[in-house]
């Protein structure tokens, strides 16, 4: 008798580890370019192996529940061929990602082997941030409302954003370039200690501030001179080495020692 | 004048090559100068001797003997010729101004060889630099590769009209905004030269990503370029663009007015 519910019971919880995983689609690439378009909730991670992994979350605040049991289409003849309402399409060494509904979505953590180069374009004011977590591939973003959240990320990347902050974290190695700039968002960055960077700061209407732990030499344009009223903050730390530039037009920019 | 010169006179005399003005000075003076006289019977008797003798064979052992110096003789011709100079200051001299030239010469020819070869080095670098940058400006695939080719534009001493051409491409054409703002540096860099400072006018009317929009603006009102007031009226009243685009092009307005 004891044997037969433990048996239920097992039975029960891998029924339920079943149905609670949430669902995922997966696209054998580990080479070329995943661009993904307007997906409002999207958090990337680094996987070692050689498929792109979606993986969608269940959101209490996205369930309508006038829409159950129709299907969401779009505008743009976009179809949901993974069912997670997402569109997947690969075009030669592209894989085009949309989501299907404007305003909402699917919350969506994506995997990337490290030789897939990751584009990220949002415009819309429906999303709130985008996340990269210790990723090792190239990185390319452009929000116009979207924060920009970088975390243990190595490089190349170039990050834009119009109305987003920008927050980053770089990870103990650094790949040459790093372009960061907003129009009215802040710049933080992270960098660790020994980096060795050519950096170019610029911002117009803000501030520049340094962790005084970095020994900057600031390159001197007129001469000998340094010229501090200058937009343009452009020096070497430890003697110079990736390219690293950060730009907010209408904010502040940061350099933190990681 | 001179004995020597009668003699040439009196030979040519002798030989009938005078001319009449001459013959009558030599017939005068032999009638008048008794030494005059006394040298042309000499002449006259000696090459009368020289007449009768006609040619004559030598001796085989002299043959030989004229022979075996000549051969000695051509030896001795196929040695450096030497120009003997004296004093031996001058020799020391003339050692020395061709020591100096010589090593002057060399020298000049070897730095002119050395400073050729380095120049074609650079050349070649520079081209292959170009080239590299404006394939990786083309990269479609990778935006860190094309902002890496506008990173080692920026670093280029001067661009030539190639990459002026690829650089204001990248500047209004590149998807990503941080490649586009890295071209409009280093097309910065080399603003004073007229293409660019034609391309960047051009861009201005042509750009749509506000980053570049506010930071083009800014450097073409640096550079104090007051063709682009027209320009600067239109987007600051152009509905469509961000208020800070805008809130830039009226800025500049006021500074270059």
């Amino acid at each position: 008798m004891k044997k037969i519910h433990l048996t239920f019971l097992l039975g029960i919880l891998f029924a339920h580890v079943l149905l609670a995983q949430n669902p995922e689609y997966k696209v054998a690439k580990s080479t070329g370019r995943l661009e993904i378009k307007e997906l409002n909730k999207v958090v990337f991670e680094s996987t070692p192996g050689n498929e792109i992994i979606f993986t969608a979350f269940k959101d209490d605040g996205d369930v309508d529940e006038r829409a159950r049991g129709l299907r969401s289409i779009s505008a743009s003849g976009l179809e949901d061929n993974t069912g997670i309402g997402l569109s997947v399409v690969e075009k030669g060494n592209i894989i085009e990602v949309q989501q299907l509904r404007k305003t909402e979505g699917p919350a969506v953590v994506i995997k990337v082997p490290k030789g897939v180069v990751i584009s990220y374009t949002h415009t819309s004011p429906y999303g709130k941030e985008v996340q990269f977590k210790y990723i090792e591939s190239e990185i390319e973003v452009s929000t116009v409302h979207s924060d920009v959240i970088l975390n243990s990320v190595k490089g190349p990347m170039t990050v834009k954003t119009v109305h987003g902050d920008i927050e980053c974290l770089m990870g103990q190695t650094i790949t040459s370039p790093v372009s960061i700039v907003s129009v009215h968002g802040h710049v933080d960055v992270n960098l660790p200690p020994a980096t060795k960077a050519n950096m170019k700061m610029k911002t117009v209407y803000g501030e520049i501030f340094v962790d005084p732990a970095f020994k900057m030499e600031v390159e001197r344009t007129n001469g000998d001179m340094v010229a501090y009223s200058s937009n343009d903050v452009n020096g070497k730390i430890n003697g110079g080495g990736v390219d690293i530039t950060l730009s907010s037009t209408h904010n502040n920019i940061y350099l933190r020692k990681r | 004048m001179e004995t020597n010169d009668w003699d040439s006179l009196l030979i040519d005399y002798i030989d009938q090559n005078l001319s009449a003005a001459d013959r009558g000075k030599v017939e005068q003076a032999l009638r008048s100068d008794n030494a005059v006289r006394m040298q042309y019977e000499q002449l006259r008797e000696i090459l009368q001797a020289m007449e009768q003798v006609g040619e004559q064979e030598p001796p085989a052992r002299m043959t030989t003997s004229f022979n075996a110096r000549l051969q000695e003789e051509i030896r001795a011709a196929k040695q450096p010729r030497t120009i003997s100079l004296t004093p031996t200051v001058y020799r020391v001299a003339a050692a020395i101004a061709l020591l100096v030239l010589g090593g002057g010469a060399g020298y000049w020819i070897s730095r002119h060889q050395q400073q050729q070869a380095e120049l074609e080095a650079m050349q070649r670098e520079m081209k292959a630099t170009q080239e590299m940058l404006m394939a990786m400006l083309d990269n479609d695939l990778s935006a860190s590769q094309r902002l890496q080719g506008a990173t080692v534009a920026l670093r280029m001493d001067r661009a030539d009209n190639d990459l002026i051409t690829v650089l204001a491409r990248t500047l209004t054409d590149a998807p990503t905004t941080n490649v586009r703002l890295a071209a409009l540096d280093a097309l910065g860099k080399f603003s004073h030269e007229r293409p660019v400072r034609q391309a960047l006018i051009k861009a201005l009317s042509t750009q749509n990503d506000p980053l570049v929009q506010i930071a083009l603006i800014r450097m073409l009102v640096d550079m104090k370029e007051k063709t682009i007031l027209k320009e600067l009226h239109r987007i600051s009243t152009d509905e469509q663009l961000l208020n800070e685009v805008k809130d830039e092009a009226h800025a500049g307005i006021l500074r270059l007015s």
